[in-house]
């Protein structure tokens, strides 16, 4: 259980992507009328906060510093 | 500098530190006012502004202002400047060091173990777990480093003290913490998306952008190994009053029992000992600290 809890937190910075950042791009989304024809807009939301969340976890940081 | 064999007797180590202990006796309620009363106003921007009581933009704010006053409070629970030695009245380290740090999203055990550790060994490339900041080349260097989450990589320093025990055990108290408060932003994140970025996580990190630049980076810029040489005295266009005195910050390094808001007097007590110690800056400290803005452009 512990080597689970372990593997899911080495993660983080993927989940982070995908919980924190997604939510944001949502509601962000959501506000703005431009989009509000394309469909599926919540799926790609999450899908891009989680692409940076991976592309972060394997540089080991975010910024390009 | 051997402490126990300073440069003459007339500013002996032990004449200095009875004259820091003076000062090191009041109990700080400020700082527990300031902890406290900064984490409760931030709580209470959570209904007013998904209630729309206040605009978003307000709590903003106001949430950054509470963040830039989270730390201080925290640091003085650190030192155990709340309890002053009494086992009775820890708790209150414990409880305001915790409360006061939500805003900032930070487990307090791991920043007082890591913060007893930099008091250690300041300047330390390998053990000073600010040494990134405290040594960074320009401000937009923290900021960056703030703002990538990279500083301090407490982790590195868990490895660095492996064979410290309390060090290891306050530090797994405080992962499980930082764990509680990373879940807690993620439920809030899910609810209440644009709030928990503009009342939380923004202002958490502007709120570590302002502590790091004048509590880390200004106080050590250019300064070495040693008790009287590692930290100096400082001065900037911004009023004190604006970055929580930390001109006077050398004096924490020195005494760091001495109460924040006694610093100002103790230092003008212990300015002679200064100088013939040789703390950087020392000979620019005025002599009257208390009230004096320590503007200089």
């Amino acid at each position: 259980m512990e080597k689970i809890l372990e593997k899911i937190l080495s993660y983080n910075k993927a989940w982070f992507g995908l919980i924190f950042i997604g939510s944001v791009l949502n509601a962000i989304v959501l506000k703005l009328s431009a989009f509000n024809n394309v469909p599926n807009i919540s799926i790609w939301c999450f899908l891009v906060g989680f692409l940076v969340g991976i592309i972060a976890h394997i540089r080991d940081k975010w910024l390009w510093i | 500098m051997d402490i126990a064999n300073s440069p003459s007797e007339e500013f002996s180590f032990e004449k200095e530190k009875a004259i820091a202990k003076k000062y090191a006796q009041r109990f700080q309620w400020e700082m527990i006012l300031i902890g406290v009363g900064q984490a409760c106003i931030w709580l209470s921007l959570w209904p007013l502004v998904i209630n729309e009581i206040i605009p978003l933009w307000s709590g903003f704010i106001i949430a950054t202002i509470c963040a830039c006053f989270a730390y201080l409070p925290s640091h003085e629970a650190q030192h155990g400047n709340f309890s002053r030695g009494n086992p009775k009245k820890r708790w209150l380290d414990s409880f305001v060091g915790n409360f006061t740090l939500i805003t900032l999203i930070y487990p307090y055990e791991v920043l007082r173990v890591t913060h007893m550790k930099h008091h250690a060994y300041t300047n330390d490339k390998e053990k000073d777990p600010d040494f990134q900041t405290s040594n960074a080349k320009s401000i937009k260097e923290i900021v960056l480093l703030v703002l990538d989450g990279t500083s301090p990589d407490y982790e590195k320093y868990k490895e660095v003290f492996a064979s410290d025990k309390a060090f290891q055990k306050a530090f797994d108290k405080g992962v499980k913490i930082a764990l509680l408060l990373r879940f807690a932003l993620m439920v809030m994140v899910v609810l209440y998306p644009l709030q928990t970025l503009l009342l939380w996580w923004l202002p958490a990190k502007l709120g570590s952008i302002y502590t790091t630049i004048f509590f880390s980076y200004y106080p050590h810029i250019g300064t070495e190994h040693g008790r009287y040489k590692n930290t100096r005295f400082w001065q900037h266009w911004i009023p004190r009053y604006l970055n929580h005195s930390m001109q006077l910050h050398f004096i924490h390094h020195l005494h760091p029992n001495i109460g924040h808001y006694d610093e100002p007097k103790a230092i003008e007590e212990l300015k002679p000992f200064l100088i013939a110690k040789g703390v950087p800056g020392a000979e620019d400290i005025p002599d009257r600290v208390t009230y004096n803005p320590l503007i200089k452009f």
